[in-house]
């Protein structure tokens, strides 16, 4: 968990650094709202690692779980 | 000679949609023919080569007066903002998910074949950092990479072919009659869902030169597929036969093991291993870096690579989400996964086509 964090901030400073360089302010905004999405999912499944796969859920919505 | 060095050609492109389909190819593709076609799998190309044909004259059509463009504006164009970004919002869901199947099926190989014991996340952080480090010069070097390995792999795949000739068994591959046509229709499906990755490679289209071309090489590398795959289905279903093939999880493999040349070089398989895992990490490499160029087009940004790095991210905790098991990956893939690379990969396009000419814009 704290590595991955750890990947998640170092990534995020070096991208938006090389964007700020650029000058894109909107890439940066939807870059960071992207970016705490999937670590939010990351962190989400690092702590609930049992949780009921995608496949078990596609499979249940299509009726093949069986 | 290339317009830009940040642009491919089409037939890099095409090559990287080759490769992109080889992997999958030999793990999931004689089984299900063996399944569904029985002893006549072995012909199921040559059936599912025509709704092939139809998307790359479809892709031509798209790209006819369109030649700057990628499938993404071209959405747009057809549809609108609104309807063209929940279009493309589906096409990213669908990658994504594709993104997650090839990189989970890479570690699983790994887990299955040669390393038991390792954990699973070992194998996604190597190949997704590979891939990230590399994708950050963009995709031409990726292309040109493909493009040198192609013939490698080829001639490889060639080679292998030649050494198993000889244990393909006749009895195995006939009779056919013209009751095996329906279970040959069938046995097409995951064929299909495979070709339709034909369609992603188009939301690079800005990063694609000579597009008028689209026809040449599509045709090329429809011929290139239906042999190669008939070569694959002759190696699996010829030697083993159906019954046996349809319940191996990696039937390639499993016949790759069999070769021994003059009865003192064995284990063969090694090489088939090596090359597969360089497949993938092209595969892996071009479906991170459409993710990332649809993102780009979606939220209409300037850049696409900044993107890669929650892309890799993401591609590391789905790995693990997307099944607990490989039974649970498999059925999902036979079950959704492959009519959803079906719909995205042919209805679809052939609805924007026929859109775009009611509404003049292609």
């Amino acid at each position: 968990m704290v590595f991955f964090i750890l990947v998640v901030v170092v990534l995020s400073i070096r991208d938006i650094v090389n964007m700020k360089s650029k000058g894109t302010r909107k890439d940066i905004y939807v870059y960071l709202v992207i970016m705490l999405l999937f670590s939010a999912f990351g962190i989400y499944y690092l702590l609930n690692p049992d949780c009921r796969s995608f496949a078990k859920i596609m499979l249940s919505l299509a009726g093949k779980d069986g | 000679m290339l317009a830009s060095r940040e642009k491919i050609s089409i037939r890099q492109a095409v090559i990287l949609f080759i490769m992109f389909v080889y992997s999958p190819s030999l793990r999931l593709y004689p089984a299900i023919a063996a399944r569904f076609g029985r002893q006549a799998g072995w012909l199921t190309p040559l059936i599912s080569v025509l709704p092939f044909l139809c998307l790359i004259y479809i892709m031509q059509s798209l790209f006819k007066k369109n030649r700057e463009a990628n499938l993404s504006d071209i959405i747009f164009k057809v549809f609108g903002r609104i309807v063209g970004s929940v279009l493309l919002f589906l096409y990213l869901l669908w990658t994504m998910v594709t993104l997650g199947i090839y990189v989970r099926y890479f570690a699983e190989r790994f887990l299955a074949a040669l390393l038991p014991d390792t954990p699973l996340t070992f194998f996604v952080v190597t190949i997704l950092a590979a891939t990230f480090y590399v994708l950050q010069k963009g995709i031409v070097y990726i292309s040109r990479t493909a493009e040198f390995l192609f013939t490698i792999f080829t001639v490889i795949f060639v080679v292998l072919f030649l050494f198993i000739v000889k244990d393909i068994k006749v009895i195995n591959l006939f009779p056919i009659t013209y009751h095996d046509f329906l279970p040959l229709l069938k046995s097409t499906y995951s064929n299909l869902g495979l070709w339709g990755s034909f369609t992603p490679i188009f939301f690079l289209g800005d990063k694609i030169n000579d597009k008028e071309h689209i026809r040449r090489f599509g045709l090329q590398s429809a011929i290139y597929l239906v042999i190669a795959t008939i070569m694959i289905l002759l190696q699996t279903i010829g030697v083993y036969g159906y019954s046996v093939i349809e319940r191996a999880s990696t039937p390639y493999v499993f016949v790759i093991k069999s070769i021994s040349i003059l009865q003192t070089i064995e284990r063969i398989e090694s090489v088939t291993v090596v090359s597969w895992i360089i497949v993938d990490f092209i595969a892996i490499s071009f479906i991170l870096y459409i993710i990332a160029c649809i993102m780009k087009s979606l939220f209409s940004l300037s850049d696409e690579k900044p993107l890669l790095s929650p892309i890799v991210i993401f591609a590391y905790t789905f790995v693990q989400y997307i099944a607990h098991s490989r039974f649970e990956l498999e059925k999902f893939l036979k079950t959704i996964s492959v009519p959803l690379s079906i719909i995205f990969g042919f209805v679809f396009p052939l609805i924007i086509l026929i859109v775009g000419k009611i509404r003049k814009k292609v």
